[in-house]
């Protein structure tokens, strides 16, 4: 474990000067949440509401302190200029103006006179400072690559919605192959073909047995499946190299292993990396969690290794799963009538599945959830469609 | 002389205003008169940049001045003297390194600069490496075609992957048609007294407009013309005509002349044009404008005068406005002279040529001096690591690292970031300057440690971590 570095922090104890009748300033109150991204505000209201203490209210007064002692004007200035704007511009994802790092500072120094006031554990300490944190050392050797030929896109040719024919390359997916892999979990945008039409699809790979009468279960199944998170313990060596090295003892399952959901006892195959920081500088892979397999396909002496192409979870020598993503584009901007261009997908050893399921007397399936964006004309809001299915669950089930 | 483009290169709207100046004018910046008028806006032009178009300029700075005069509540033509003013400069800071480097192949022709990024410099190379805009990478890619191996390279790395297929626009024939699950406003036929009930029922604004210009067509070819302009009046009313279709306003001026009375139809008229920004130098066609003020000179063409006091009155939702907006410069000329009004156009124009000689006298233009400045490309490099967007700071970050593990550029860079770090005081933007390093490590650089923590100023539980990574 590194040195916490808590008696190096320059002047944290000027903090104590804040008084408790300070307000902080209109500026920092209309824009800690439009300068940095919003979790930091609620951070700092689910420390205050935790602590009793009010920690918006030193954020404020720390941030006031150290605008005006580097001279920096409470003003927006030309930052709009850069980060938002109508119609096609979009919005410039994570932006950050000088404004918004100390914003960033303060918050970062404020969490650390919580720390040595007591009022936060350590692991709060690190995780709320980690934040901060841009990228991921690990993930940023890995190169987000084109889409594979084989992705699912759309017809030039407008149809009605429920015939597009995405919809059938997505459910096809789980049967696929990659160079001899069997496909295990995918997520992302379709390639558009239209301006009008966007679609985004999840299909997510789950081992399940049934327990009882099964009732409408598809979209429960997805969202529980989708919010499987794999978390490293803040307090584990080497933080922000989450694909290095065999520390999978580190990682904390945020989900439970199995979960019975109308009558299919569901055990998720596929959980989402949720990284320690924001990893705002490759933005997509935070809001779409890098694929890893779960703990129920956790071998021994497994580690996880990656290179330029992607993730992978290896053993005995075999490359047991493999993780990889894609874009399209810069995705600087964000426009919110269309899904960004990205997606990722899993792939693994069948044998390695198999052996899984034969073990453990399952029978895997996948959840599938599609979602569409039509609109009409460009400035028009989008409207959204969504529908989910299962595969491989039989016809009992919808 | 005539009129000079804005350079054409890629500019920042800042902003910032500037104290107007009264004092008499200096010579040294006299303004040119040779002014245009193109939709509305004036457009001047720098002395030093009142060149012919491929003679060498002085510098880059150009900016464009928006005035509006007013009219005031007695419909008299006057100037507001707060006019407001924008700049466009180039972009300053980090935005203009790139132009400085990246647009080297557009500047070179445009601007005259007599800057050509040397792509054999490691560090001009690295800092085209940040480029991840659209005419940047255009600028790379065109000098990598015409054979620049550098370009080439560089190109090859920072290129993103592109769209397998072109992707078709809003305007294909029969998208929309065939797209609609349900078309709810093309329902089948509404009697007058249920129109507005269903027109609350449809989503504004496209729904009602579409719904309701082709039922009030079919209305009147039917021969039930007054049921159902009343009824749309009516909901336009109950409403307060808040986001109704101008073009329908338009068709029915002379139906509320004919059931409701001219002045009512002149309301209407005057309703219409509001709800079609008629008055708006921008996302305004001008024919359509024509048809306003060509049906308000048929119909109306006593009442020009109070037309410009009520469409200046009341805001584009149809709501009355607290104090009376403005008429912008050139349309309120074309306006003037359309009605016959030559003199107070001629005065209009006079006082806002005269409003702006006053107010560019002794104007200091600001100064951009990354064309002319000594800094680097590694200085450009490094403030690219701190640029707004979080895309850009990567790749400066990336390339700052491959520095570090080339031996002939290893020592500039280690000083330059050493220097910034040692001199950082806000935690947060430590970490930026320690990542490079960071990442050169994990690379294989052989990571000088003690100076780079002897250099951290802010530490903090973060850039602890990232030292133990060192």
């Amino acid at each position: 474990m590194f040195d916490l570095g808590v008696n190096k922090y320059g002047d944290l104890q000027v903090l104590a000067e804040c008084s408790s009748t300070y307000t902080p300033s209109l500026f920092f109150t209309r824009y800690r949440r439009a300068f940095i991204p919003p979790y930091f505000a609620d951070t700092a209201e689910k420390i205050s509401e935790k602590t009793k203490v009010n920690f918006t209210q030193l954020w404020g007064w720390e941030c006031e302190r150290l605008m005006k002692s580097l001279t920096i004007s409470e003003e927006v200035g030309d930052v709009s200029s850069y980060t938002g704007g109508p119609g096609r511009k979009g919005n410039l994802y994570g932006a950050s103006s000088r404004v918004a790092e100390v914003f960033k500072s303060s918050f970062l120094r404020c969490i650390a006179w919580f720390y040595v006031q007591r009022l936060l554990p350590k692991e709060e300490f690190i995780e709320y400072s980690m934040s901060v944190c841009p990228i991921d050392l690990s993930l940023w050797d890995i190169a987000t690559s084109a889409a594979p030929d084989w992705w699912p896109r759309s017809d030039h040719q407008p149809k009605e919605i429920s015939t597009l024919a995405e919809w059938d390359q997505c459910a096809h997916l789980a049967e696929r192959r990659v160079n001899g892999s069997q496909m295990l979990a995918a997520e992302g945008a379709v390639i558009p073909a239209t301006q009008g039409i966007r679609s985004y699809f999840s299909l997510l790979p789950f081992a399940y047995s049934v327990r009882g009468p099964i009732s409408e279960v598809c979209t429960r199944i997805h969202r529980s499946l989708k919010q499987s998170l794999w978390m490293k313990y803040p307090l584990s060596a080497h933080l922000i190299t989450t694909f290095d090295g065999p520390n999978l003892d580190q990682w904390i399952p945020l989900f439970e292993p199995s979960e019975t959901i109308g009558g299919v006892e569901v055990y998720p195959l596929i959980a989402g990396v949720r990284f320690v920081h924001i990893n705002i500088w490759q933005f997509w892979r935070g809001m779409h969690p890098p694929f890893f397999p779960t703990p129920h396909l956790i071998v021994k002496d497994g580690s996880i290794t990656h290179d330029a192409n992607g993730w992978y979870y290896e053993a005995a020598g075999r490359r047991l799963f493999e993780g990889h993503d894609w874009r399209i584009g810069s995705l600087e901007r964000a426009h919110d009538a269309e899904y960004d261009l990205t997606g990722q997908y899993a792939v693994c050893d069948p044998e390695w599945l198999n052996n899984y399921l034969e073990q453990a007397g399952l029978r895997l399936a996948h959840a599938l959830r599609v979602s569409v964006k039509q609109r009409n004309r460009e400035y028009e809001d989008a409207k959204e469609f969504h529908s989910c299915w299962l595969l491989n669950l039989g016809s009992v089930v919808t | 002389m005539g009129w000079i483009e804005l350079l054409p290169i890629r500019i920042l709207h800042n902003v910032a205003c500037y104290p107007p100046c009264r004092t008499a004018a200096d010579p040294k910046v006299e303004v040119s008169r040779h002014i245009a008028l193109r939709e509305g806006v004036f457009h001047f032009a720098a002395p030093d940049l009142l060149l012919p178009r491929n003679q060498p300029r002085k510098s880059t700075e150009c900016f464009r001045l928006i005035f509006d005069p007013f009219f005031d509540k007695n419909n008299r033509a006057i100037i507001d003297l707060a006019a407001s003013r924008s700049w466009l400069i180039p972009k300053c800071d980090a935005a203009s390194q790139k132009s400085q480097t990246i647009f080297a192949s557009k500047c070179d022709s445009k601007v005259s600069t007599g800057k050509v990024a040397n792509l054999n410099d490691p560090f001009v190379a690295a800092l085209a490496a940040t480029s991840i805009d659209d005419e940047s990478q255009a600028a790379l890619q065109g000098r990598a075609v015409s054979g620049d191996k550098n370009a080439e390279a560089i190109w090859n790395f920072v290129r993103f992957p592109s769209l397998p297929v072109a992707i078709a626009g809003f305007e294909t024939s029969s998208q929309e048609s065939s797209f609609e699950e349900q078309k709810a406003y093309e329902a089948p036929d509404v009697e007058p007294k249920e129109v507005s009930r269903f027109l609350n029922k449809l989503d504004p604004p496209y729904e009602q407009h579409k719904f309701s210009r082709s039922w009030f067509s079919k209305q009147t070819k039917e021969g039930n013309a007054e049921a159902a302009y009343k009824a749309l009046r009516d909901w336009m009313r109950q409403r307060d005509y808040y986001v109704v279709d101008g073009e329908l306003l338009l068709e029915m001026v002379p139906f509320a002349e004919e059931f409701d009375g001219r002045e009512e139809g002149f309301k209407c008229l005057c309703m219409a044009a509001t709800q079609s920004y008629a008055w708006s130098r921008f996302a305004y066609s001008p024919k359509e404008r024509e048809k306003i003020w060509s049906l308000l000179k048929q119909r109306y063409p006593d009442k020009w005068l109070e037309y410009v006091y009520r469409t200046c009155s009341t805001s584009m939702y149809g709501t009355p406005l607290r104090k009376m907006t403005y008429v912008p410069a050139s349309p309120g000329v074309d306006f003037l002279v359309q009605f016959g009004q030559l003199a107070p156009a001629e005065a209009l124009v006079e006082a806002d040529w005269g409003f702006i000689e006053e107010l560019m006298a002794n104007l200091r233009i600001p100064s951009v001096d990354w064309f002319h400045s000594s800094r680097t490309a590694l200085d450009s490099l490094i403030a690219r690591a701190f640029w707004i967007g979080p895309l850009v700071r990567e790749r400066a970050s990336n390339e700052l690292a491959k520095l570090l593990l080339k031996a002939e550029t290893e020592a500039a860079t280690l000083e330059a970031l050493i220097s910034g770090l040692s001199s950082e005081k806000l935690e947060s933007r430590t970490v930026i300057w320690l990542l490079p390093m960071v990442r050169a490590r994990r690379k294989g650089w052989n990571a000088p440690i003690d100076t780079i923590k002897r250099a951290v100023q802010t530490p903090s539980v973060l850039s602890e971590s990232l030292l133990a990574e060192l």
